[in-house]
């Protein structure tokens, strides 16, 4: 009798590689079993009930094991509840998931996650990090919009304009309509001292968006310097108080100081 | 034949005159030792005493003296013989017969003396006719007889003429002659005495003459004599001698020729005639005249039926038996003995019939079975068919019969169906006869030649393979019940359970398997053997059933199996049982396979280590179904009784296991599985050791549980003996983790009094390097400080690059460009400090060039920044000076001039601001230092504001859906 040890206890046991118990090739559409489910814990996880989310994410994880995209949902998760840690480790199991992972969209969902780990990167100011990250992204899925656009931000953050402006034309052709690449380019233009094209690319911004406080600054700072003054302190005072985009207060009271301080000018030159 | 002898009565006639004494005497040979004997003696010796006291002498009361003395042996003999009768046989044996009847024989010595002396004395006394014949009858009743002759003949010839006397002379003579077997001579006399027809003894004495005549084969005469006897015998007073002539007659018949008349005589005459009849027939034989004898028989047997006389039926057909045998007529000797079996069914016979009717069958059918087959060696046996089946029947009638021996008549069966090569009838005879032995446990030296003999007629038989294995396994499986212990059994319960296990009965072949290890304990190699054998089967057939009963049993010590192989047959019974779960799980049934592994455990039938194993496995299938905490509840009721050693061997399995539950965001769970595994093995290798412990920390960090705990986990799971290379890898993957997540504070309470491997060492420099970079001013403080408490980090390295660069920084922000400016305008000392200003440029790019060759990329892109700025600096100063006291064609030359020179200037910094770019192009460099800082901490004006854009804020995390798109 051979002793058979080894089988009996080999019982589908989940490893890092996610090969099947039964050693049977992961098959290519393995992946779509669950796209609701994933989308459902996203939007549970981005309302931070991230309990929800993640125990939802659970369930299906025997399931979506041999799923690059499962995981990035559950590292999205743990990144927006703040534990970059644990995002950063299921980033990584999803990037490992991927030697097996057969789909057509493989390359997508490579990119996704190299982007999202770019994030964490950028999160702790490894901006090289970053950088590196949202390349290997955008090699892999060159049009793969969020990929482009970060990688446009931390141009404009450190000031490569140019690289910048290719970038965000491109996606002003791919989505006119998109407020962050409009912001972006009447940045840009800003900075290249073409307000009038900044503000007329500005304005395809919905009204409502432009109470955004880092939209309500770009808008009224290129207001003030086409000189339409009233306009662009109307539009200072259009912003709204969000927590998130805080770092733009200091920012924008300095303009709001420079129109008042205008508008002061004015009304005395009118004196 | 015995004749009636009148010698008894002449003693009463002799003492005719003493009836008292005769009725006594008569009662005292009823009692010899008793008063009645004493009583007479004492009568006969008073008669004695009166006569010799007597004056008075002559022969009349000499012959009466002899009279008495003649009673007196009798007596004497009577007390003696019954003393000899109660004597020890031993004592006879000692003593001799003589010693008893010494007394009778001094006695009749005396009494013939006397008898003689008076005939001598008195030789014409008128009675010595009388003496004589009483001295005959003494001599032939108490002494030799070899004289009784002689005194007869002188009985006829003495005293005065006595009829009676005379008669009783020749009668005594006749029978004398008959006795010594001159039936002649004996005739002769019986001629004179048979003269006279009144005697009372008349048809004795025709019928003691007539076998004088039949010996003499005067067949006719001997017939008609013993006929007349016959109706003599009819009268009243010869009675007694008819039945004699009944039982005798017969013969005469036959010898006249004349045996149809006998039986009709015995018809007419006997009742029953049956057994003269027999005996007729018995005489008949003689003659061997079949038919007649059987006729003879038949009449015999009609009539003992219509008599109803059940035991001479059978009494006449035994001598049928015996009969036909004689005369080889089996068909009439089977028929008979039929009807034989038949009665005896009807009314149970004596055992003395039964035996009588049994010895006669078995004589014939041994006989016709050695006779059955002539020639046994020939290829093509020759037999007379009905014969077979006359045995056949032969010995089913005694079987009927002889209940004790049925076995072994079942054996004769086959043993005749086995020589004429009727083999399946063999087989099922010597089946029926090991049957019977079955039942009545009578085990006899032919029990274990019908077993020989069934196993080689089942060889000889053309059978199908099934009625063979059945037929060998019913010989086989016989011989163990009757001879458990043989010096071929041991053969034989290996031959029986060859043949179970390769008929697939597997639970009758482990039968003889036990019994066989009952019976020889010290063959356990062999009931190993066995064991094994049939295990395998089970496994092979998946009979879970079965294996899980022996596996029980050998785990619990039978035979003394290795533990090796214990353990490996608990691993297959554990793989059967868990085979079907296995597929369930594959297809997904994830449900119903641990309903499956449930049962196994909840079974009280399988071994702790299967139970064991089915709790692992239920833990692994809730794991895959995504249920961490019912899957380590489970894991921890599968560690509680596994056994150690075979939990070591499954580590591998365990810590994917612990993996799976990290998967499932439970790193508590995962580290809980790891650290139960290397607690229980801390000191021992196994597989997997490493990985445990790296699952441990890392689960650990993850969790972020406080860097003390960490330490302290380090510590205790360290000693288990984990390779130094794990422990560095871990401790730099831990170091990683913390860098990744920059937690500054929790990085350094971790590398405090640790000393870091290369790898760690170079991480934490790089780690510190990037952090004095964010924010050197802010850092500066703190990292003195951290140079002397961690040497290794070289942090003064980070610290002296930084000084270089301030110095530089200084050195440049402290070079002034300012020209001499005269009344009138100097152009030797202008051009003077102009060359001395661009050998300042010079030196600082030399000095920047050098600074940065061994600069980090920060330094260096500081550098590249700095560089400009005298550039810059020198430019803004030539082209604000303005010479004076010159004319204005000069002053146009000279601003000519310096114009050339500034663009020169401009082109240069330019090119400082490529070589910039190219410098991070190359590196990768492409987000300077300066960058980092927050915006708002120095003064900024309304275009600085536009540089103000934090990246992570607009950036966007992709969150694929898995959607088509």
């Amino acid at each position: 009798m051979k002793p058979i040890l080894q089988n009996t206890f080999t019982l589908c046991l989940i490893s890092l590689v996610l090969t099947s118990c039964s050693s049977e090739p992961i098959r290519e559409n393995v992946v779509y079993n669950s796209p609701s489910n994933i989308s459902k814990s996203l939007a549970a996880c981005h309302q931070k009930d991230y309990s929800e989310g993640k125990e939802n994410l659970e369930k299906y994880m025997s399931l979506e094991k041999a799923n690059p995209i499962y995981w990035n949902a559950i590292g999205i998760c743990y990144a927006l509840s703040g534990d970059l840690e644990k995002a950063n480790f299921f980033y990584n199991i999803g990037l490992e998931s991927l030697m097996l992972y057969k789909a057509h969209n493989r390359n997508q969902a490579e990119s996704a996650l190299r982007n999202n780990i770019g994030l964490i990167h950028l999160n702790y100011n490894r901006y090289n990090d970053a950088y590196m990250a949202f390349t290997a992204a955008l090699k892999l899925s060159p049009d793969l919009f969020e990929v482009q656009l970060n990688l446009s931000h931390l141009y404009l953050q450190f000031k490569h304009d140019d690289k910048a402006l290719i970038i965000l034309k491109n996606l002003e052709n791919f989505r006119p309509g998109d407020v962050d690449v409009i912001t972006s380019l009447a940045l840009l233009y800003a900075r290249s001292n073409e307000y009038e094209k900044a503000l007329l690319t500005l304005s395809k911004i919905n009204n409502e968006n432009t109470s955004r406080p880092d939209i309500a600054g770009i808008y009224s700072y290129n207001l003030l310097k086409a000189n339409q003054i009233s306009e662009a302190s109307a539009m200072i005072d259009k912003r709204t108080k969000q927590d998130e985009y805080e770092g733009y207060n200091q920012r924008n009271k300095i303009l709001e100081n420079q129109i008042s301080a205008k508008l002061k000018e004015i009304e005395s030159l009118k004196k | 034949m015995k004749k009636i002898s009148i010698f008894d009565l002449t003693i009463f006639i002799g003492l005719i005159g003493v009836l008292t004494l005769f009725s006594k005497l008569n009662a005292a040979t009823s009692d010899p030792a008793g008063k009645k004997w004493e009583s007479l003696m004492t009568i006969i010796n008073q008669e004695i005493q009166t006569i010799r006291s007597s004056t008075v002498s002559g022969p009349e009361l000499r012959h009466r003296l002899f009279e008495l003395y003649s009673e007196k042996i009798k007596l004497i003999k009577e007390k003696e013989n019954n003393i000899f009768l109660k004597a020890d046989p031993k004592r006879i044996a000692e003593k001799g017969k003589d010693y008893f009847f010494k007394s009778s024989t001094e006695q009749f010595n005396n009494s013939q003396n006397f008898g003689l002396k008076i005939v001598q004395d008195y030789p014409q006394y008128a009675k010595n006719n009388e003496i004589y014949y009483a001295l005959a009858v003494n001599s032939r009743d108490y002494g030799t007889g070899k004289d009784s002759e002689k005194l007869l003949l002188l009985s006829l010839k003495a005293g005065t003429k006595n009829p009676q006397i005379a008669y009783n002379a020749k009668v005594g003579l006749a029978e004398y002659y008959y006795n010594e077997k001159k039936y002649n001579t004996a005739n002769i006399y019986y001629e004179d005495v048979l003269k006279d027809p009144k005697n009372e003894w008349y048809s004795k004495h025709l019928y003691n003459s007539s076998w004088c005549h039949l010996k003499e084969r005067n067949f006719k005469k001997a017939l008609s004599l013993i006929k007349e006897a016959y109706q003599e015998s009819n009268k009243k007073q010869n009675e007694g001698v008819k039945s004699q002539i009944l039982n005798a007659i017969g013969i005469f018949f036959v010898q006249a020729d004349a045996a149809i008349e006998g039986v009709d005589f015995y018809l007419k005459n006997a009742k029953p005639a049956s057994t003269y009849l027999v005996n007729l027939a018995k005489s008949s034989r003689s003659k061997n005249d079949f038919p007649l004898t059987d006729s003879i028989y038949k009449t015999a047997l009609i009539n003992s039926i219509q008599e109803k006389n059940a035991d001479q039926e059978i009494s006449i057909r035994l001598e049928q038996l015996e009969f036909y045998r004689e005369h080889k007529k089996t068909d009439l000797f089977v028929a008979t003995a039929k009807e034989l079996v038949q009665l005896n069914k009807k009314n149970k016979m004596s055992a003395e019939n039964i035996s009588a009717i049994s010895n006669k069958i078995k004589e014939l059918a041994g006989f016709m079975q050695v006779n059955l087959v002539k020639d046994k060696l020939q290829e093509v046996i020759t037999f007379n068919k009905e014969d077979y089946n006359k045995i056949v029947i032969l010995f089913d009638l005694l079987a009927s019969l002889d209940k004790e021996n049925r076995s072994l008549y079942r054996y004769y069966q086959g043993e005749t169906a086995f020589s004429v090569a009727d083999f399946k009838s063999a087989n099922l005879f010597y089946s029926r006869s090991i049957m019977i032995t079955k039942k009545t446990k009578k085990i006899t030296p032919q029990t274990i030649k019908t077993i020989d003999s069934l196993l080689t007629s089942i060889e000889h038989t053309k059978l199908s393979k099934g009625q063979e294995d059945r037929l060998t396994i019913f010989a086989l499986k016989n011989y163990l019940i009757f001879y458990p212990i043989s010096d071929r059994s041991q053969k034989i319960y290996q031959k029986l359970f060859s043949k179970y296990f390769t008929l697939k009965q597997y639970k009758r072949a482990i039968n003889i398997a036990l019994v066989y290890h009952d019976k020889y304990p010290a063959d356990q190699a062999i009931h190993k053997e066995m064991i094994t054998q049939v295990l395998d089967a089970y496994i092979k057939t998946k009979d879970i059933e079965n294996l899980t009963i022996w596996v029980n049993i050998i785990d619990k010590g039978f035979l003394h199996f290795p533990d090796t192989f214990i353990q490996n047959s608990i691993v297959v019974l554990g793989s059967l049982l868990f085979e079907k779960n296995q597929l369930l799980e594959k297809s997904n049934k994830l449900q119903e396979a641990r309903a499956g592994y449930k049962a196994i455990f909840d079974s009280k039938f399988y071994p702790q280590k299967i139970k064991s194993e089915a709790a692992y496995a239920i833990s692994s299938v809730y794991l895959q179904e995504n249920n961490s905490q019912d899957s380590i509840v489970w894991f921890k009721k599968s560690i509680e009784n596994y056994p150690k050693l075979d939990l070591m061997k499954t580590t591998s399995s365990i810590y994917n296991l612990a993996k799976g539950h990290r998967l499932l965001q439970n790193f508590k769970n995962s580290t809980e599985v790891s650290k139960t595994i290397l607690t229980q093995f801390c000191t021992t290798n196994f597989e997997k050791k490493d990985d445990f412990y790296e699952l441990i920390l890392i689960n650990s960090v993850l969790e972020k549980v406080s860097i003390k705990n960490i330490l302290k986990l380090e510590t205790e799971y360290s000693k288990c003996k984990i390779s130094e290379n794990k422990i560095s890898q871990i401790q730099t993957d831990i170091l990683l983790i913390l860098i990744t997540d920059d937690q500054y504070e929790n990085l350094f309470s971790y590398i405090k009094s640790k000393e870091l491997n290369e790898t760690s060492k170079k991480m934490v420099h790089n780690y510190l390097h990037f952090k004095f970079w964010q924010d050197p001013k802010g850092k500066l403080e703190d990292f003195n400080n951290l140079t002397s408490k961690y040497p290794a980090l070289t942090i003064d390295t980070i610290i002296s690059e930084y000084d270089a660069l301030v110095a530089y920084k200084e050195k440049v922000e402290n070079v002034k460009f300012i020209f001499s400016s005269e009344e009138k305008f100097n152009d030797e000392k202008y051009n003077s400090e102009l060359e001395q200003y661009l050998a300042i440029l010079n030196n600082l790019t030399n000095d920047a060039v050098k600074l940065s060759k061994t600069a980090s990329l920060e330094v260096v892109s500081e550098l590249q920044n700095i560089i400009p700025t005298p550039y810059a600096a020198l430019n803004k100063s030539i082209l604000n000076f303005q010479p004076k006291g010159v004319d204005a064609a000069y002053l146009k030359g000279f601003n000519q001039g310096m114009r050339h020179i500034s663009e020169s200037l401009s082109a240069k910094i330019l090119q400082f601001d490529r070589e910039k770019m190219m410098f991070f192009d190359k590196n990768h460099f492409f987000f300077e230092v300066k960058f980092h800082a927050k915006l708002g901490t120095e003064k900024t004006n309304i275009e600085q504001i536009l540089d103000f854009h934090p990246s992570l804020l607009h950036s966007k995390k992709v969150e694929l859906s898995g959607e088509k798109k």
